[in-house]
Formats: structure tokens, sequence, C-alpha cells
């Protein structure tokens, strides 16, 4: 076996994506989410995850796709980042791939239809392209200018400040 | 018995006993000062930094070493009476205490050199020039332990070192000849037995190690150790530390050795040799980073040896972490426990409640029921702390308060076994700091005015803490001059925060609250220790945040009270659950006043806000999920003619929040939402609720400070 690297794959539409095994925590069925007040749209909210609040970013809004209704086959893949556990919303998740370090070129719009910004890499494999999904940068909060910081700059819950008279948005 | 011998493993248990150690000095300490100090208070200060100069010699902090072993001087000839307390000693062992604290706090970051040489060398001349009274007598008891060295085996060693031997370790005898007049001889000592007890074990040496710590000896002794390592290794390894002069290393033949029997001195080293096996055994299980007895422990054989009774201590010391991870397990175990609640209730259906399975079912679920109930409760009152490990520090902080502003305080301290959350604990050490700044700095007045006043020129400041319900209640209290409403408002007209006529209407009460605004002082003169008009409103603020609560009361002339009430645990809180737009939330019952349902045609329109009458109080409504603004709108159910409002309160600040529906009152577990979401306006947290779904918890004091209550106070707008 030659140089490569263990990836998970997972489906969003018609396109095959991964993410590095060792970056995976687990995989878990589509469960209730339990929105977020103040967060872009893109994170779909937090899970209990075995005793756990983590976030989960709903993957196709993230990276510009269309929403769908969940599947049976909609799934969470949990990565763990820097010690925090973050999910993320797939169609479907397929396997456990091998990529050849040969067989990846870098990310190029002609190729794919998701925002290459996200993307770490295409792996060429005989059959299909896997997309290699930079997990970073997706969970990424509001960060390098993509035009959706929290909704609302509301005012800091600065406790004894002057209280803000600018408010009446919840009539 | 290996080479490398991994000190940060020990580290954190070594910064553990540091504190405790620490903290019983400064504790007892403060006792010096009033006179006559009981034989008791300078045993246990004694035997405290004796404990630590052993510990940091034996981590290699050697500075701190250092400044202990002077002051554990200083405190023995106070023990033996060979010097009194003064003000000055009780300032230099205070001045020994921070610069042994700045030391810890360098060992705990893993730095070097941040506490200056000055610094240290003055604490080191403070306490030298208190001991220098007592040098004379010191002189002699040196010379009379100094004797020649020389090694004598009891049996007892004798079957030690001849069952080493046959088990195939090397036994050697090692001279140490210390250079002449090196300094500390007794750290250096102990240092070069920690080297050799890296490479095995010393069974003895001469003198024995009790006289070595003491400096009773010469600058020579002798070590008997037990080790797998060679002649040559012992040496070399031995030879790298400092302030030695010379290294022998002898062989030693188990038959060769002749045990030499002095009954009477036998008995006396053999209680020394247990308890120093005992403590050498508890700090071996204390090498466990996540278990080891609790200080307590340590001290148990000591007594023993002097004779005291023996004491069995059923106590260990457990991380945080693995208590907050039982609390997790426990949470987990209360959702499957719901999950098989809901089978059975299926199963019920499917088979009737008089089937044989589903009935067997039922018992056992309610035995889980129970015990899942009594895990939670005990797990709950294992995070409990007595609240005297934040009081400790006080009485000394006092003491220098007081000094500094030149007055005259008995400082009375009660309560201190009441226990709460080690998570509230670590809160509220700033906000009582604060509070008794005030209380010392602007309550008591100055002797001289006190006593014009016809009160005694001791001003009196107590601290109380006792337990109320499911709250802990935390009372300052002093004598001094009480806060004059007209001054505070007066202070508040002229910084423009309120008009005249504003003021003149205003309650006791709201003027009160006026000291929580940023930037009041009623102080007529600016010190250093509070008085710039900040801290109060940081108190309040921080007490907001626990769900906590602060209340004044205060008589001009007589005196001022602030009692500060929290939650006991920040974990688990009681919560009022309602829906608003499909969604859950938790409300912290410490908010909700009470719960009303009324038509709409009750809200009225104010300056654009929808408020509602309430008890003749007209107060702003806040529309939950509105307020929240999610990025998906739900819409509202269909226009009902009924409106659910929870009435909520922080501090004065009432508000009404529209609900959709009550579901009804728990108990929840809180949870953060993680470092990915971060903070959320109005959301303070969430909590897992019984069928495995999160729910959020309101974070009240956010969403009403946010509305303009220019309704009910117009003068703080």
């Amino acid at each position: 076996m030659g140089d490569g690297e263990q990836v998970v794959s997972f489906r969003i539409g018609d396109e095959i994506l991964a993410v590095g095994v060792d970056t995976v925590y687990e995989i878990v069925r589509m469960r209730e989410v339990t929105e977020v007040p103040q967060v872009p749209s893109y994170v779909h909210g937090v899970i209990n995850l075995r005793g756990h609040i983590i976030p989960v970013i709903n993957l196709r809004n993230r990276l510009g796709l269309e929403e769908v209704e969940e599947t049976r086959s909609t799934r969470i893949i949990v990565v763990e980042l820097g010690g925090e556990s973050i999910g993320m919303v797939v169609d479907a998740v397929d396997e456990v791939v091998t990529v050849p370090t040969d067989a990846i070129s870098p990310p190029s719009p002609v190729l794919i239809s998701i925002d290459t910004d996200f993307v770490r890499g295409i792996a060429r494999l005989e059959d299909r392209l896997i997309i290699l999904l930079d997990v970073l940068k997706v969970t990424q909060f509001g960060a390098e200018g993509d035009g959706e910081e929290k909704p609302e700059a509301l005012p800091a819950g600065d406790a004894a400040a002057a209280p803000a008279i600018e408010g009446g948005d919840e009539a | 018995m290996t080479d490398g011998f991994d000190m940060s493993e020990y580290l954190d248990v070594f910064l553990q006993e540091a504190d405790d150690q620490l903290l019983t000095l400064e504790e007892n300490m403060v006792k010096l000062e009033q006179e006559d100090a009981p034989q008791d208070v300078l045993q246990a200060i004694f035997r405290a930094a004796h404990t630590l100069k052993g510990a940091s010699a034996s981590m290699g902090f050697t500075q701190l070493a250092e400044v202990t072993h002077i002051l554990e001087n200083v405190l023995d000839a106070l023990r033996n009476e060979q010097i009194k307390t003064s003000t000055d000693l009780v300032d230099a062992t205070f001045k020994a205490l921070d610069c042994m604290r700045a030391l810890k706090e360098e060992a705990a970051q893993g730095v070097q050199g941040t506490v200056p040489d000055e610094v240290i060398q003055d604490t080191l001349t403070s306490l030298k020039t208190i001991l220098a009274e007592s040098q004379g007598d010191r002189m002699e008891a040196q010379e009379a332990g100094g004797g020649p060295v020389g090694m004598e085996l009891a049996a007892h060693d004798m079957e030690t070192i001849s069952e080493a031997v046959e088990r195939g370790y090397n036994v050697f005898q090692v001279h140490i000849k210390l250079k002449e007049g090196c300094p500390l001889k007794g750290i250096r000592a102990a240092l070069i037995v920690n080297d050799m007890n890296d490479h095995g074990e010393v069974v003895k040496t001469a003198p024995p190690s009790e006289d070595l710590e003491e400096e009773r000896f010469d600058h020579e002794f002798v070590a008997l150790t037990v080790t797998q390592s060679t002649e040559t290794e012992i040496m070399e390894s031995v030879k790298k530390l400092a302030e030695i002069d010379e290294v022998s290393v002898e062989a030693v033949k188990a038959d060769e050795v002749v045990a030499a029997q002095d009954k009477a001195d036998d008995e006396a080293a053999e209680a020394a040799d247990a308890a120093e096996a005992a403590v050498a055994a508890a700090a071996e299980e204390a090498g466990d980073p996540d278990v080891k007895p609790a200080a307590a422990a340590a001290d148990a054989p000591a007594q023993q040896a002097q004779g005291g009774p023996s004491r069995q201590v059923a106590t260990v010391r457990v991380n945080v972490e693995q208590l907050d991870n039982l609390m997790n397990y426990v949470a987990e175990l209360v959702i499957d426990r719901t999950m098989l609640e809901q089978i059975r209730a299926s199963l019920a259906q499917q088979r009737g409640t008089q089937d044989d399975i589903v009935a067997r079912l039922e018992e056992s679920v309610s035995g889980i029921r129970r015990r899942t109930t009594e895990l939670q409760e005990e797990i709950m009152k294992a995070r409990l702390l007595p609240i005297a490990n934040v009081f400790n520090r006080f009485p000394r902080m006092v003491r220098d308060l007081a000094k500094k502003a030149g007055k005259e305080i008995d400082f009375q301290v009660s309560g201190g076994e009441t226990e709460l959350d080690r998570s509230v604990l670590e809160f509220i050490a700033d906000p009582l700091i604060h509070i008794l700044r005030n209380a010392v700095d602007h309550g008591i007045e100055p002797p001289d005015v006190r006593e014009e006043a016809g009160k005694p020129r001791k001003g009196a400041v107590d601290l109380n803490a006792r337990h109320e319900e499911n709250h802990i209640v935390i009372e300052v209290t002093d004598d001094g001059r009480g806060i004059d409403p007209e001054k505070v408002k007066a202070a508040a007209i002229r910084r423009g925060q309120l008009t005249e006529e504003v003021a003149a209407r205003m309650s006791r009460r709201e003027v009160y609250d006026l000291i929580f605004a940023p930037g009041t002082s009623t102080a007529d003169q600016i010190t250093d220790v509070s008085g710039r008009g900040v801290g109060m409103d940081i108190v309040k603020t921080n007490i907001e945040r626990l769900n906590g609560q602060i209340d004044i009361q205060s008589q001009v002339g007589v005196g001022t009270t602030m009692a500060v009430r929290l939650p006991l645990t920040l974990a688990i809180i009681q919560a009022l659950m309602v829906s608003s737009r499909q969604r859950i939330y938790a409300i912290p019952l410490s908010a909700v006043e009470e719960t009303e349902r009324r038509p709409r045609s009750d809200v009225d329109t104010v300056r654009g806000r929808e408020t509602i009458t309430v008890r003749d109080k007209v107060i702003p409504l806040i529309d939950l999920s509105g307020a929240l603004s999610y990025s998906r709108e739900v819409p509202p159910p269909e226009e009902s003619d009924q409106l659910y409002i929870v009435v909520v309160s922080v501090g004065e600040k009432l508000a009404g929040l529209i609900v959709d529906r009550l579901v009804g009152e728990q108990e929840v577990v809180i949870k953060s939402l993680g470092k990915f979401i971060g903070e959320i306006h109005g959301i303070s947290g969430a909590t897992i609720l019984g069928d495995g779904t999160v729910a959020l918890i309101v974070d009240v004091g956010a969403l009403l400070n946010r509305v303009v209550d220019e309704i009910q106070q117009p003068a703080l707008a």
C-alpha cells in the first residue's frame, strides 16, 4: 500500500465528499436538533450526544446548496476539533476509503458544484471524484468574511450599563 | 527505580497540598497577633510550614523551601517560647506567606524568576531579624545534636537489608560531606536523600532524618540505601548536586552489619520511623494524581507518633472533572430511564397492565427511578464544599485593609461550615472581597470619629453564612456610618444620573439600587482601597450571573448589612418549562414571580412598547421567541385571545415574558452551549430533557436589562 490517507466518504446530493478518518469522532443518526438564536443560518442548532451538548452544522447550507428534507439515511458526522465536538448533517454516509496521495489535486470550480473555499483537494479514484472537505474552514464561525456574521449584533448583556433604548423588536 | 523521575505527575498533588498548607498558615497567623496564641495554633502553623518545606524541597523548589525553612525556624522559636509575638513578627510572617504564595504560583505556572530576588532576600532578612532574638538558644541546641556520625541499625533495618540482598538489590552506605558553611544544609540533605530515593530507597540515615532536617548535624551524614543502581551510578548522581564536598559509597553485606541495641533510643526512633513511613506511604498514595487522602491524613500519623489517638480518615480527594463526569453519567442514566418508561408504557398498551412481563418491567423501572434519584442527590452532595474555603482568606485581608486605612476592626466570621457547590464557591470570592472592602473602607469610621460618635474605637465587621431553603445567604454586617440616602442621591444628581424631582420621589430601596449603578461612590475621599466608584456594579452583575440576589439594609450612624443570596449549586436549578413557537425553554424559577393568563385586551401600548398591569404595576412585555431572534422564524400559533405571561424579575426590575404554553416545573442540569456557539444574548445555557432533546435556558437578567424600563425607572434611563 502506497502513501495515502483514510477518509470517511459521504454524500450531499450527487457529490461525494470526505473528511479525514482521524477527525471523525463518531457518526450518529439524525435526531432532534434544538435551534439556537443569533447564530448564522448554517448552524442548525445543538444536539445531545450522550450528555454532552454539541453544535450541529447544516452542511448543505454551509456549502451553499439547497436544503432538503431529512431522510432515513441522513446522518450527523461528529468531528473533533481542538477538543470541541461539532456535528455536520450529511445526506448519507458511504464508507471509509483510502485515498492515494498522488490521486489528490487542488480544488477546481469546474469540477464541483460547491464553494471551493471549503475544499482541501479533490481525489480522483477510478470510478469517482471525492471532494476532500476542509473541516477547519467549514466549522469556522463567521470567519474570513463569508458575509454571514451573527444575524443581529445585539448589545452585550452588560447588566448595569444604561439600558439601550433601541429595542422594541420583540413587540 | 528509574533514573528519570517525572515531577509533573506529582506537581498537581504538590500544588494542592501547598494550597492547603498556605491556607492553614494564613488562617492561624492572624490568630498569632492576638496575644497568647494557644499552643495548638502554634503547632498547627509549625506543622504546616514543616510539611510545606519538605514537600517543596523534594519537588526541587529550592527558593520556596528556603523561605519556608526560615519561617519554620521562626515558628519553632515561637513555639518553644524563645521569642514572643509582636506586630513585627506577624508582619514578617505575612511577608513570608506572600512570598511563598508567589513562589508557589511560579511553580504552578512552571516558570521561574518572576519573583524578584530582592523580594525573597527582603523576606528572608525580615524573618532572620526576628530569629536573631533567639539565636543564642538555637546555637546551643545545634551543638547538642551535632554528634559524631555513625550508623546504628535496629533489628527491623537488618531484616530490610537482608531481604533486599536476597532479592538481588545492592545495599550501600553513602557517606556525604557537605561543603563547610553550606547554607540550608537541612534542605541540601533532604535533596540528596531524595536523589538517592530516585535510585532506590534510603532505609536509614545517621543522624536520623529529622535531625538532618532540623540541621542538627555538622556537615556530614551517612545514608543507607537499597538500590538496583551501581556504586558509580549513585556516586555520579549525588555528585551532581550542589554544595557537596565529598561522597563515598561503600557496599554493605548483610551479615557484616551489626545491630546495635539501644533500647531507649530505639523506641524513640521507632515511633519516628513509623510516622515517617506512614507519611511516606501517604505521600506515595498521593502520587496518584486523581485520588489522594485528604490533608488530614498526613497529620494523623504524626499524632499517632506523639501518642495521640489514632484516627481513621475516610475521605478521598476527587478530581472535579470526575465529579462532573459522574453528573453527566447520571444525567444519561435519567434519559435512559425515561426511555425505559416509554417502552414500558407502550408494552402495557399492547399487553395490558396485568401482563406478567409488564408488571416485572414496572417493578424494575421504578427501582431504577429511585436509584437514579438517590445517585443524583449523592453526587450533588459530593460536590459541596464548606464556604470556609473562601472565608479563610478574609481575616488576613481585613486586617491588612484596616491597617492600611488606619482603622481598628474586630472581624468575626461565622458559618464557615455552611456548604455549597464548588461551582458557586469559585465565583463568590470576588464579590465578597468587594463587599468587605466597602465595609472596611466606607463603612467603618476612623477610630477618632467613632469615639466622638460615642462608639467603641474598634469597629465590628461580621461575616456570616447560613442556609435558607435551597439557598445560601451570606451577610456582611458593619457597625459603621451607614449609607446616607441623601448623599447617594446627591452624588447621582451631580453625575447627571438623576434629576432632583425624580430623586425626591425615590424609595429607599431605589436609592440603594443606585449604589449598584456604575460610577457610584459615596466616599468623600478616594482611597486606594475602594471608593473609585467601581466595584458594587460588578458585585451585582456577578451575583446575578449566579442567579443570586443582593440586598442592602442600612441605617445612618448604626451600620450596614449586605446580604447575598445564592443558589446552592450552579449545576442544577429549578426551572419553569415553557413553550414558545414550538420551542421548549427553561426559565430559572428563582427569577419567576408568577404566571398569568390574560386576555389580549389587557395589553396596553406605552411609548411603542406593549405593557400589562400586574398588581397595580405597569410592566413591559417581552415576546420570548421574538426577543431571542432566530434565523428561522416560526409563525406564532393562531392568534389566541388568551396570553400566557410569565412575570419575571431581576432585582427590582419586572417584566412579563409572553409564551405559548406552560409545560411545568422541573429540575434541570445546566450545561454550557460550548465554545463554538459562544455567548448568546438572553440564553445562559442549555439542558437535556427527559426525552433526550435539548432545551435552552433563558437568561432573564440579560433579557430584562435590554428592555427599556422607562415605565418603571425613568431615573436610570
